[in-house]
């Protein structure tokens, strides 16, 4: 009887652990899904154009603020500004705050140089994205039409889909904390 | 009842003339010169401390202004098809000039850079963002491009595309072939991604 408890126990552990490991990247809060969720390796998604537009469109259930940065492994300033994004991303992601990332990079880069970046910076907990479409043009119209396509670059949307923020350069992450400030307490 | 017909017919007029201006050369820059307005004269030196004036880079036929970096990858991928555009173009009229406006950089570091990647066209140090700034260019690569009398007809990328495999839109060469041909430019300002140039003034 004891040794079925134990092994009915012990595979219940088994059970949460892996069901803690699957449930990551959900709003899972727990410690031991958090400490699990970071060594969990990234994943970046490839969107088109269409798959872009439909990230900035804030209809239905993505009706709340949406925070954009685009970047590339190859941009100096990108890679030096994301550990203030990360951090950013950790105080407001509970209070409503979606915080997305938007490489740039070539296609060929999505399953190593990519995440391997973003692992490194423990930039985890963000959703991850590399655009590609063949006309960069195209995806800079999409975003903001007086965006030069300079990186890195910063946008910020209230849930209504308006644009009340945008920085193309390494971001001050006191300037951007002040505008997610702004927008949360407006909502 | 008329008054309200009149009314009508200039609202639509007017819409369809804002229409149209849309669609003659695609999208408008936001910021520093713009697509028809001329350059006005300037001074500066290139990297080898030698001065130059728009007078003495200007080609017969048209000159095209090129930002760019010496650590930016996407800048160092157009190396090879800035060069080339110069050899192609010189002879029959348009002048190549690169223009380095980081202020992170140096005219050493720029100089020794170009000497590195073969770049022979002349290279001018925008020290504290002048001519950047008078412009409105914010990345590099981006490119200007005037026509004989300094009208920009031209600004943005070179190409579509970071990676040669993938070009399919070759615009500032497209650009300058229209100007030799004396046709109006297609697209006059088209963009791409780029590293942002880093201002002396922190922007």
């Amino acid at each position: 009887m004891r040794i079925i408890a134990t092994i009915l126990l012990a595979t219940c552990a088994l059970a949460s652990l892996i069901s803690a490991q699957a449930t990551s990247s959900s709003q899972n809060t727990q410690q031991n899904a958090q400490a699990v969720s970071a060594q969990a390796s990234v994943t970046v998604h490839e969107v088109d154009l269409i798959g872009l537009k439909k990230l900035l469109s804030r209809e239905g259930e993505h009706a709340h603020p949406l925070a954009v940065n685009f970047w590339g492994t190859f941009c100096d300033p990108c890679r030096e500004e994301m550990p203030d994004l990360v951090r950013i991303n950790s105080e407001y992601k509970a209070r409503g705050l979606e915080f997305i990332l938007v490489s740039v990079d070539d296609p060929s880069d999505i399953k190593k140089k990519v995440p391997q970046f973003l692992q490194q910076v423990g930039a985890v907990e963000m959703p991850a994205y590399l655009v590609n479409a063949s006309d960069p043009e195209t995806i800079i119209n999409a975003v903001d039409r007086t965006w030069n396509g300079g990186l890195p670059a910063t946008f910020l949307y209230d849930a209504q889909g308006h644009l009340v923020f945008k920085h193309t350069g390494r971001v001050n992450p006191a300037e951007l904390r002040q505008a997610i400030n702004k927008l949360m307490s407006a909502e | 009842m008329k008054k309200q017909l009149a009314f009508a017919l200039i609202l639509v007029l007017s819409l369809m003339v804002g229409a149209l201006a849309q669609g003659a050369g695609g999208d408008a820059p936001t910021s520093g010169l713009a697509i028809g307005s001329s350059l006005s004269d300037f001074e500066l030196s290139d990297v080898s401390g030698q001065k130059h004036t728009l007078a003495s880079l200007k080609g017969q036929k048209g000159t095209a202004f090129i930002f760019i970096s010496v650590q930016c990858p996407v800048s160092n991928a157009y190396n090879e098809r800035m060069e080339r555009l110069y050899q192609d173009y010189r002879a029959r009229g348009i002048n190549v000039v690169g223009i380095n406006a980081n202020a992170t950089e140096t005219a050493d570091q720029a100089k020794q850079h170009a000497a590195e990647h073969h770049l022979t066209f002349t290279i001018l140090k925008d020290t504290n963002n002048k001519i950047a700034d008078m412009l409105g260019a914010t990345n590099t690569p981006e490119a200007f491009l005037f026509d004989a009398n300094n009208k920009l007809v031209y600004r943005g990328r070179i190409d579509n595309s970071r990676n040669t495999e993938a070009i399919s839109s070759n615009d500032l060469r497209d650009a300058m072939d229209a100007l030799l041909a004396g046709r109006a430019v297609a697209r006059s300002y088209v963009r791409a991604f780029g590293c942002t140039i880093k201002r002396s003034s922190g922007q």
